[in-house]
C-alpha cells in the first residue's frame, strides 16, 4: 500500500509537468502575434512591445517555460492583463466559491443518487425503478445550462421562491474569513446570512448536481443488483432480518467501491460544469472568473484558472485512488 | 548421414521478472535453459514434458515468435537468428505451426476460406483464383469440404477447427511443421483421427514434424525420435523404439510408468513422482530433477549432469551413466 | 469433384465478407434484440432525417426575419413560436440538427481515428512508445474535458469548426486508452501468434486481425461520445466559444434567447429540448449496444 502510494505519487509528476506545458502553450499557440490578439488591432506598437515584455514573450521559449514553472512553483500565478491584479490573490475567493458550490452539488448527488439507485435496485422493475432510470437517462442527457435557465425561470421568475443570481443579496456582504460563506456566516454567528447563503446555493447546486446524480444512481443500481443476488444477502434474508436493514447495511458496504470511482471521475465533470453553471447563476467562482477572462482575452487568467482547476481535479483523483485501496484490500497494486 | 533439416544448439530463453518501485530485475525465469537437438528431413521429433517445462517456448523460438536469449538455430544449414529479412521471409514460409487451442488460434471474424488463404497472400503465392482453388483443395485434403470456406470458425467442432489450422499450415507448402500439442484440446476419439491425418499428410508431402505433447502416449506412434524435457532442459533424447522399450533417464521412466500399458506382459512398477515441478525461477542446484528423483545420489544435488551419448547413439543427461 | 460443385463453392468464396463486415453483421444481430437501443436509434434516425431533408421540412429559411412577429408564442403557423428577430424557431431547430449532428459525428470520427491510431501503436508496440503515448493520454485526461476544449478554442478562436476540433482532440485519449487496452488483450490471443507465425507483417496483423477484434467497444463508446460531443458543442456555443449567431446551433440559440426567457420561454425551451432529445437518442443507442454486445463494459 505504501509503495503503491509512493509510486502513484511519482506518476503524478509527469502528469503535472505535462499540464503546465499545455497550459503554458496556450498563449504560444495563438496564431500570429499573441500580444496583438490580446490587445486588439487598434493597439499601438508601444503597447504591444510593453505587453511582450511583461509577459516575457520576447525571450527564448525554454527560458519562458522555466520562468513560468518557477513562478508557479513559488505560487506566482501571473498578473491579470485586464486590471493588473495579482491572480494568486484573486483566485482564492473565486476558488472558494467554486469549492462551496461543487461540494454542495456533490453532497446532493451522492445522497440522492445513492438512495435512488438503492431503491431502484431493491424494487427492480417497479414503477419507481422505471421512473428513476428514465429520469436518470434524461439527467445525463441534459445540457446543464439549459436546466439552470429553466430553474431560474420557474423558481425565481414565476414562483419567486429562490434567488437566481450570485452568492448573496446585493445589499449584504458576508465577512470573508475562509471565503466559504456557509462556514463564514456560522463563524460570525450570522444565522440570517447563513440562510440567505443557503438559498442562493440551492438552484446552482441542483443544476450542477444533475449529471453526477444521474450517473451515481445508475451505477449504484447496477452494482446493487449484483450485490442483492449474492449469497450473503440471501442468508440475511433467511435469518429474517428486515429487508430495509439488509439492503442498507450489507449492500451499501459492498457497493462502495464503484461509487467511489464515479465520485472521483465526476469531480472532473463537476469542475468543468462549474463554468457553465456559474455563468448562468452569476456565481463568482473560478468558472466565471475564467469565463470573464475569455471575454477580455485575459490569457494569464485563463491559463492560471485552467491550471488551478485541473490541479484540483488531478489531486481529487489521486486521493480517491488511495481511498480505493483503503476500502478494498482485495485490489492488487502493481 | 545427411545434413539435418533443423539444428538447434544450446537454446536459452530467460525471462527477467521485474519488481519494486524502480523495476529492478528481482528474479529470472529460465523457461528454456540450454536445449540442443537436430531434426532430419521427413522425420518426426516428439518433444515431451510436463506443463511449464518450456516446450512451447522452444517451439516458438524456432518460429522466431520469441527471440532466444542465447543459442543458435540452423534451418537447412542457415543460422536463422542472423539472416537478412528477405531470407527470413523464405524461412517463415518453410516453417509453419499448428496450435494447441483450435478455438483460440483462429480469428473469429475471418471466414475459414480467408484464414487458409491468408498465408498465401502474405507470401505472394498465386493470384486470387489460384489461391481460392488451393483453399478448396486444402479443405478437401484435411477432410473438410470446399463449401466450408465461407463459414466462420465458430460453426465448427474442435476437431474440424484443428483441421482448418492444419490446412492453414499446409497452405504455403512448408517443409517443417511445429505442432504444439495439436490434439491435447480434443476429445480422445477425435485425437487419433487428427493424428492419422497428420501422418497421412507427412507421407504425402514428405513433411518434417516437431510434435510437442505433454504425455508420452500421444507421441508414441507418430514420432521417430523423442526428446524428454524437464525444467527447460532436455534430459533424454533417442529414437522412440528404444525410448519406450528401455528408458534410461529416471524422469523418462517415471513418465512412461504413468502411461497405461497396452501390453499386459509388461508389468512395470508405477513410479509416482513426489512433490511438484519446481518453479523455473528457482531450479534446484545440480540436476534439476534430483529432488524428485527416486534414485538420486549425492552428486546429483551438487553437479549439473551433462548430455552423454550412449553406445546406441542415445543421449542422456544423468549422473547414473557417468 | 464435379465441375459444378466447384463453381458453386468458388462463387460463395467471392461473396465472403471481410473481417470488418462480419463485425458489423454481429452488431446488427445483437442490436435488433435490444428495445431501448431501437428506440434510441429511432430518435437518432429522426434527427438525421431532419438534418438531411432540412430544406424541405423547415417551413422557413434559417434567417428569414420578420420584425412584426417577434417573440410570438407557438401557433399553428409557427409551431414552436418565433424568436426576437421574428424567425421561426422550428425551422431554425431543424437546420440546427445539421450543425449538431455534424459536430457530433465528425468530432467522434476524428477522435476515433487518432485515438485508434495512437492506441494501437501504444498497445501493439509497447515499451517506450507506449509509455510516451500513455503519459500523453494521462495529461490530456488530467483536464476536465470542457475546460480543455475551452483552452483549445481560446487559442484557435471561437467558431463551430474550432469547437469541433477541440472536442475531437479532448476525446482522443478516451478512445486511445480503450483501444490500447483492447489491443493488449487481443494481442495475446493465439490467432495473433498464429498470424505472426505465418510471417505476416505488423500492418496486416493490425488491420486484419487486431482492429476487427477490438472495435466493438469503440463503436459503443463512439455512440455514447456523440452524445457528449453534442452536449459539449452546445455548451461551447452557449459560452460564445462555439457556433456564432446567427448560426442556428442549439446552444448558441439558447444563449441568444436567455434574456427573453421571462416573456418568451419557448425561445429557450425548444432548443434545449432538441438537445435533450438527440442526446437521449444517442445515449439509449449506446447503452443498448453496450448491454447487447458486452455487458461487462457497464462501467
Ligand atoms: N513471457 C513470459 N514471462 C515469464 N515467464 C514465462 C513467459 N512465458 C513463459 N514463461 C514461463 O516459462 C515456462 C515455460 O513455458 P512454456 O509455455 O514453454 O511451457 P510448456 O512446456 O509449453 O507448458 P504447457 O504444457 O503448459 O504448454 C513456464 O514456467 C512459464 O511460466
Ligand atoms: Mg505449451
Amino acid at each position: 500500500m505504501l509503495s503503491y502510494s509512493v509510486k502513484r505519487l511519482l506518476m503524478l509528476v509527469p502528469v503535472l509537468l505535462g499540464m503546465t506545458i499545455i497550459v503554458f502553450a496556450i498563449i504560444h499557440a495563438i496564431p500570429g502575434n499573441p500580444a496583438l490578439t490580446i490587445l486588439g488591432t487598434k493597439a499601438t506598437p508601444e503597447a504591444i512591445h510593453n505587453l511582450n515584455q511583461s509577459l516575457g514573450l520576447d525571450q527564448p521559449l525554454y527560458v519562458q517555460y522555466f520562468t513560468y514553472l518557477k513562478n508557479i512553483l513559488s505560487g506566482h500565478l501571473g498578473t491579470s492583463i485586464q486590471d493588473n491584479t495579482s491572480i494568486a490573490s484573486e483566485i482564492w475567493p473565486h476558488l472558494a466559491a467554486t469549492i462551496e458550490l461543487s461540494f454542495v452539488a456533490m453532497v446532493i448527488a451522492v445522497v440522492v443518487g445513492i438512495n435512488a439507485g438503492i431503491i431502484s435496485a431493491w424494487k427492480q422493475n417497479s414503477v419507481f425503478d422505471y421512473a428513476a432510470m428514465i429520469i436518470a437517462l434524461i439527467g445525463v442527457s441534459m445540457p446543464i445550462f439549459w436546466l439552470g435557465l429553466l430553474e431560474q425561470w420557474a423558481f425565481s421568475v414565476k414562483l419567486n421562491w429562490l434567488p437566481s443570481i450570485g452568492r448573496t443579496d446585493i445589499i449584504t456582504t458576508v465577512q470573508p474569513i475562509t471565503n466559504l460563506y456557509l462556514i463564514d456566516t456560522l463563524l460570525e454567528g450570522q444565522f440570517a446570512q447563513f440562510w440567505m447563503v443557503v438559498r442562493h446555493l440551492i438552484l446552482p447546486a441542483i443544476a450542477l448536481a444533475t449529471i453526477p446524480t444521474a450517473i451515481i444512481a445508475r451505477m449504484t443500481r447496477s452494482s446493487m443488483l449484483e450485490v442483492l443476488k449474492s449469497d450473503y444477502i440471501r442468508t440475511a434474508k433467511a435469518k429474517g432480518e428486515h429487508m430495509f436493514w439488509i439492503v442498507y447495511k450489507y449492500a451499501l458496504k459492498n457497493a462502495f467501491i464503484p461509487i467511489l470511482t464515479v465520485i472521483g471521475l465526476q469531480t472532473g465533470l463537476l469542475l468543468g460544469g462549474a463554468i457553465l453553471t456559474e455563468t448562468i447563476f452569476g456565481w463568482p467562482g473560478i468558472g466565471l472568473y475564467v469565463y470573464n477572462a475569455i471575454q477580455y482575452r485575459d490569457y494569464p487568467v485563463i491559463q492560471s484558472g485552467i491550471l488551478v482547476i485541473s490541479f484540483i481535479f488531478v489531486m481529487v483523483n489521486f486521493i480517491t485512488d488511495l481511498l480505493y485501496g483503503l476500502f478494498d484490500p482485495r485490489i492488487k497494486y502493481r | 548421414m545427411s545434413e539435418p533439416l533443423l539444428k538447434v544448439e544450446n537454446l536459452k530463453k530467460y525471462y527477467p521478472i521485474k519488481g519494486g518501485i524502480f523495476g529492478k530485475v528481482s528474479e529470472t525465469v529460465r523457461a528454456v535453459d540450454g536445449v540442443s537437438f537436430t531434426v532430419n528431413e521427413g522425420e518426426t521429433l516428439g518433444i515431451v514434458g510436463e506443463s511449464g517445462c518450456g516446450k512451447s517456448t522452444t517451439g516458438r523460438m524456432i518460429m522466431r515468435l520469441i527471440e532466444p536469449t542465447e543459442g543458435s538455430i540452423q534451418f537447412e544449414g542457415k543460422d536463422i537468428l542472423n539472416i537478412s529479412k528477405s531470407e527470413m521471409r523464405k524461412v517463415r514460409k518453410d516453417v509453419q505451426m499448428i496450435f494447441q487451442d483450435p478455438y483460440a488460434s483462429l480469428n473469429p471474424r475471418q471466414t475459414v476460406g480467408s484464414i487458409i488463404e491468408e498465408p498465401m497472400i502474405v507470401h505472394g503465392l498465386g493470384d486470387r483464383k489460384e489461391r481460392r482453388e488451393r483453399v478448396e483443395e486444402l479443405l478437401e485434403l484435411v477432410g473438410l469440404s470446399a463449401y466450408h470456406a465461407k463459414r466462420y470458425p465458430h460453426q465448427f467442432s474442435g476437431g474440424q477447427r484443428q483441421r482448418i489450422g492444419i490446412a492453414r499450415a499446409l497452405a504455403v507448402r512448408p517443409k517443417l511443421i511445429i505442432a504444439d500439442e495439436p490434439v491435447s484440446a480434443l476429445d480422445v476419439s477425435v485425437q487419433s483421427q487428427v493424428l492419422n491425418l497428420l501422418q497421412d499428410l507427412q507421407k504425402k508431402f514428405n513433411l518434417t514434424y516437431i510434435f510437442i505433447a505433454h504425455d508420452l502416449s500421444v507421441v508414441r506412434h507418430i514420432s521417430n525420435r523423442v526428446g524428454v524435457m524437464y525444467l527447460g532442459k532436455i534430459v533424454e533424447i533417442s529414437d522412440s523404439e528404444s525410448l519406450y522399450d528401455n528408458p534410461k533417464h529416471p524422469y523418462t521412466k517415471a513418465l512412461l510408468s504413468a502411461v497405461p500399458i497396452p501390453d499386459p506382459d509388461k508389468t512395470a512398477d508405477r513410479i509416482i513422482l513426489s512433490g511438484d515441478v519446481p518453479s523455473p525461477a528457482h531450479p534446484p542446484a545440480g540436476c534439476a530433477f534430483h529432488d524428485r528423483c527416486p534414485v538420486a545420489m549425492d552428486i546429483c544435488s551438487k553437479e549439473k549432469p551433462v548430455m552423454k551419448e550412449m553406445e546406441d547413439g542415445r543421449l542422456v543427461s544423468c549422473h547414473l551413466y557417468d | 469433384m464435379s465441375q459444378s460443385v466447384q463453381n458453386g463453392a468458388a462463387k460463395d468464396l467471392v461473396k465472403e465478407k471481410g473481417p470488418l463486415a462480419s463485425a458489423l453483421t454481429d452488431f446488427w444481430r445483437a442490436f435488433r434484440k435490444n428495445k431501448p437501443a431501437i428506440v434510441g436509434a429511432g430518435i437518432v434516425l429522426f434527427f438525421i432525417v431532419l438534418a438531411v431533408f432540412a430544406r424541405f421540412i423547415a417551413p422557413q429559411g434559417i434567417n428569414d426575419q420578420n420584425i412584426n412577429i417577434r417573440l410570438e408564442p407557438p401557433s399553428a403557423q409557427h409551431w414552436l413560436g418565433t424568436d426576437d428577430f421574428g424567425r421561426d424557431i422550428f425551422s431554425r431547430i431543424v437546420f440546427g440538427a445539421q450543425l449538431s449532428l455534424r459536430v457530433g459525428f465528425l468530432a467522434v470520427i476524428g477522435s476515433i481515428i487518432f485515438g485508434t491510431l495512437l492506441g494501437v501503436i501504444a498497445g501493439y508496440f509497447g515499451k517506450f512508445i507506449d509509455t510516451v503515448i500513455s503519459r500523453f493520454f494521462d495529461i490530456l485526461l488530467a483536464f476536465p474535458s470542457i475546460l480543455l476544449s475551452i483552452a483549445i478554442v481560446s487559442v484557435l478562436g471561437p467558431s463551430l469548426n474550432n469547437a469541433l476540433v477541440a472536442i475531437a482532440i479532448v476525446n482522443v485519449p478516451v478512445f486511445g486508452r480503450l483501444v490500447r487496452s483492447r489491443v493488449l488483450t487481443v494481442k495475446e490471443e493465439e490467432y495473433i501468434v498464429a498470424a505472426r507465425s505465418i510471417g505476416m507483417g505488423n500492418t496486416r496483423i493490425i488491420f486484419n486481425h487486431i482492429l476487427p477484434n477490438s472495435f466493438a467497444p469503440v463503436i459503443v463508446q463512439g455512440t455514447l461520445n456523440i452524445a457528449t460531443a453534442i452536449l459539449d458543442a452546445a455548451g461551447l456555443g452557449f459560452l460564445g466559444m462555439g457556433a456564432q449567431p446567427p448560426q442556428p446551433e442549439w446552444g448558441t440559440m439558447l444563449s441568444a434567447s436567455r434574456q427573453y426567457i421571462t416573456n418568451a420561454p419557448w425561445t429557450v425551451l425548444f432548443p434545449g429540448l432538441a438537445i435533450v432529445l438527440v442526446v437521449v437518442g444517442f445515449n439509449l443507442m449506446g447503452d443498448g449496444l453496450r448491454d447487447a454486445l458486452d455487458p461487462r463494459m457497464k462501467n
